[in-house]
C-alpha cells in the first residue's frame, strides 16, 4: 500500500499483468501484480480510465484520454480509480526506461531432450490453465484476419491487452487474448483451437507452437526441454511416438527465428548456503546428476531432491553427496518440512479464495486450486501432525482402504505412473537447466521436493479426463508457474 | 445569423461532479480541461452535437458558471437545466 500522493504523471507499473476475461458471460478486467501475489478486478469502463496512466499524461490528461474512450464520467471518479491503484502499489510516476531486449542466441546449437516426444491428445487442456496467451502485434494481427470475431459479441474489439503494464513502455511489445472462463478466446469447443482449425498450426502464436518446449541458452548451446504442465507432457514420456520440440531440421537457435529469445544462464548461479557457482560448473554439476539419476534412477525422487539439496548447501556442487541421495528416504527433519508444507498451504488457500472471488466455477483454473488446495491441506496436516504423508510408501491418491479389486489396481497404476512422472520431470529439470532461476539451486531442489509430495496428495474428480488423472503432477507444475502458486516458497526460501 | 452563448449560473450546492453528471445526462462528452490562467478561470469543455454546441464550464475563485455556445445552445441549456433539477446531488 502507498500513502504517497498520487504521482503526478501516473504510469501503471511495467510488472503488472492486466487481463480481460470474459467470466459467466460478463467482462471483466484484472491485474495481477506477479511481484506481491496481488489481484484486483476492475469494470471495463475503470480499465479505459486506467489505461490513460501511461506515465506522459497528468491527471487532467488522464480524463481526457478517457474520455477519447468514451468512459468519462466524473473527474473525481478518475482521480478514485487511479488512487485505489496508486493504494495497490500500480502506479509509478512518469515514463519508463525502454527495456533492453535479451540477445539473440542465433548461432547456438539447439540440445533436445534426448528421446522425448510429443504426444498432444488435442483436448485443450493448456488452453486453458494460463493467465496469458501471449501474441506478438503481427500473430494477433493475423488471428484477427483469420477470425475477426471468436467471441461474437462487442468485446471481440477489445480482444487483445498489452502483455505488461498499459503497453505505453513497450508500444510494440506483445499483446495477451481475452480468456473466457479461464481459457483462450480462440479454444474451440472440443478443446480444439480454432485459428489451427481454420487456417492451420502456422497461424497460432509462437508460444502455442513450441509449448511445452523451454528454451535456456547456458552459454554453449541452447537447451531444449519440456515444462511439466499439461498432463500430455507427462504422458508423452512413456508413450511411443509424438511430435519433436522443434521441426527436424532446426539445428541453431537461429533456425527458429519465430521464438521469443531463450532464457539465459547467469554467469554466476546462486546455490545457497554454499555461495555462488560459475555458470560452467553449474552445468557440469547438472549433467553429471542427470547421468547419475539415469543409470540408476532414485528409489524416492522428491526424498532425493530434498537430499540434493543439502548437499548442495554442505558442499556446492560436489558430485560426492548424490549417490547417497539416490537410496536415501525422508531425508527432511519435521521442523524444516513444515516450514515448507505450511507455507504452501497457506498460499494454496488464498489462490482458492482468490479464484472463487472472480473465476467461473466452470474454470479449469479454479477447480484444479480446489485440488491443489486439499491437497496441501492433507500434506501439512500429515507433516504437522508427525505423520509421515511425505513420505508414503505409495502416492495417496485416494485415502484409506479401497475395497475393489478395481479400485487397488487403479491405484497401483496411479502410483507407477506417478514414479514415472516423477523420474522424467527430474530428468526435465536438470536437462532444461530449471534449477536455475529466481531460487538458489538448493532452495529450488526442495521446492521441487515440495511439488512431487503435492502432487502425491492431489485427488483429480473422476469428472476430469484420464490423462489428468493419472498426472497430478501436470496441475501442480500449472499452478505453480502458471497461476502463481510458486510465491510460496517466498516466506521459506534464503 | 450567429446565436448568442446562453449563460447558467449555478448553485454553491451544485458540485463539480453533478456538473459533470449532468452533462453526461444531456449528451455532452468532456474534450479539453483548460487550467486556470492569468486572464481566465479553469475551464472543462464539453461538446455535442457533433462539436457545433460547446459547454463551457467555468470554475473560477470568484465565480461558478455554465456557458453554452453554438447552434444547439439553447436546447442544450434547457436539456442542461433539466439534468441538474432531475439528477440527485452527489454525495458530499
Amino acid at each position: 500500500m502507498s500513502d504517497a500522493p498520487l504521482p503526478r504523471r501516473p504510469r501503471l507499473v511495467s510488472h503488472a499483468l492486466v487481463r480481460r476475461h470474459v467470466v459467466d458471460g460478463s467482462e471483466r478486467v484484472v491485474i495481477h501484480d506477479p511481484q506481491s501475489g496481488g489481484l484486483s478486478s476492475l469494470e471495463p469502463r475503470a480499465w479505459d480510465i486506467a489505461r490513460g496512466a501511461d506515465g506522459t499524461r497528468d491527471l487532467d490528461g488522464i480524463c481526457l484520454a478517457a474520455a477519447r474512450a468514451g468512459a468519462f464520467h466524473r473527474r473525481s471518479e478518475v482521480r478514485f480509480v487511479l488512487e485505489a491503484l496508486h493504494g495497490g502499489g500500480l502506479l509509478a510516476d512518469g515514463v519508463a526506461e525502454p527495456a533492453t531486449p535479451p540477445p539473440r542466441a542465433g548461432a547456438r546449437p539447439l540440445a533436445l531432450l534426448p528421446g522425448y516426444a510429443l504426444d498432444c491428445d488435442g483436448s485443450g487442456g493448456c488452453c486453458g490453465v494460463y493467465g496469458t496467451i501471449r501474441f506478438s502485434r503481427d500473430e494477433a494481427a493475423r488471428a484477427r484476419a483469420v477470425l475477426p470475431a471468436p467471441l461474437g459479441s462487442d468485446i471481440d474489439q477489445r480482444l487483445f491487452m498489452p502483455e505488461t503494464g498499459c503497453g505505453a513502455d513497450e508500444p510494440a511489445g506483445a499483446l495477451a487474448v481475452t480468456m473466457v472462463d479461464g481459457a483462450c478466446a480462440f479454444l474451440g469447443e472440443g478443446g480444439a483451437c480454432r485459428l489451427h482449425a481454420a487456417a492451420g498450426a502456422a497461424s497460432k502464436p509462437a508460444g502455442c507452437r513450441s509449448f511445452p518446449a523451454t528454451f535456456v541458452d547456458d552459454g554453449q548451446e541452447v537447451r531444449v526441454s519440456v515444462t511439466c504442465e499439461c498432463a500430455c507432457v507427462l504422458a508423452s514420456a512413456a508413450a511411443p511416438g509424438g511430435e519433436a520440440l522443434v521441426p527436424a531440421d532446426a539445428r541453431v537457435a537461429g533456425d527458429l527465428p519465430q521464438l521469443a529469445p531463450p532464457g539465459v544462464l547467469p554467469e554466476a548461479i546462486a546455490l545457497g548456503a554454499a555461495g555462488s557457482a560459475p555458470r560452467r560448473a553449474f552445468v557440469d554439476w547438472g549433467d553429471a546428476v542427470r547421468a547419475a539419476v539415469t543409470a540408476r534412477p532414485p528409489d524416492d525422487v522428491p526424498s532425493f531432491l530434498w537430499a540434493l539439496a543439502d548437499a548442495v548447501d554442505a558442499r556446492g556442487l560436489a558430485l560426492d553427496g548424490v549417490e547417497a541421495a539416490l537410496t536415501c528416504r525422508a531425508p527432511w527433519t519435521p521442523e524444516a518440512l513444515a516450514a515448507w508444507t505450511s507455507a504452501l498451504r497457506a498460499r494454496a488457500a488464498s489462490k482458492v479464495l482468490a479464484s472463487a472471488a472472480w473465476r467461473s466455477r466452470t474454470d479449469r483454473v479454479r477447480r484444479m486450486a480446489d485440488w491443489i488446495d486439499a491437497a496441501a491441506r492433507t500434506l501439512d496436516e500429515g507433516t504437522a501432525g508427525g505423520g509421515d504423508a511425505a513420505s508414503d510408501e505409495q502416492p495417496v491418491a485416494g485415502r484409506g482402504a479401497d475395497a475393489s479389486a478395481a479400485a487397488y489396481a487403479r491405484k497401483l497404476t496411479l502410483a507407477l505412473a506417478l514414479a514415472g512422472d516423477e523420474r522424467f520431470y527430474l530428468q526435465a529439470l536438470l536437462f532444461g537447466h530449471h534449477l536455475a532461476g529466481p531460487l538458489p539451486v538448493a532452495d529450488a531442489l526442495r521446492d521441487r521436493a515440495l511439488r512431487c509430495l503435492l502432487a502425491r496428495q492431489v485427488r483429480v474428480p473422476d469428472t476430469e479426463s484420464e490423462r489428468a488423472r493419472r498426472h497430478p503432477l501436470a496441475a501442480v507444475e500449472a499452478l505453480m508457474r502458471g497461476q502463481g502458486l510458486d510465491a510460496y516458497v517466498t516466506p521459506v526460501a534464503r | 445569423m450567429v446565436a448568442q452563448p446562453v449563460q447558467l449560473a449555478i448553485g454553491e450546492e451544485v458540485t463539480s461532479d453533478d456538473v459533470e453528471d449532468a452533462a453526461r445526462a444531456a449528451r455532452f462528452r468532456l474534450v479539453n480541461l483548460v487550467p486556470a490562467g492569468a486572464e481566465h478561470p479553469a475551464q472543462a469543455i464539453f461538446t455535442r452535437d457533433a462539436g457545433t454546441t460547446v459547454l463551457y464550464f467555468l470554475q473560477g475563485s470568484a465565480e461558478r458558471r455554465l456557458v453554452l455556445t453554438g447552434d444547439g445552445a439553447e436546447r442544450a441549456a434547457a436539456d442542461l437545466r433539466r439534468a441538474l433539477e432531475e439528477a440527485p446531488r452527489s454525495p458530499p
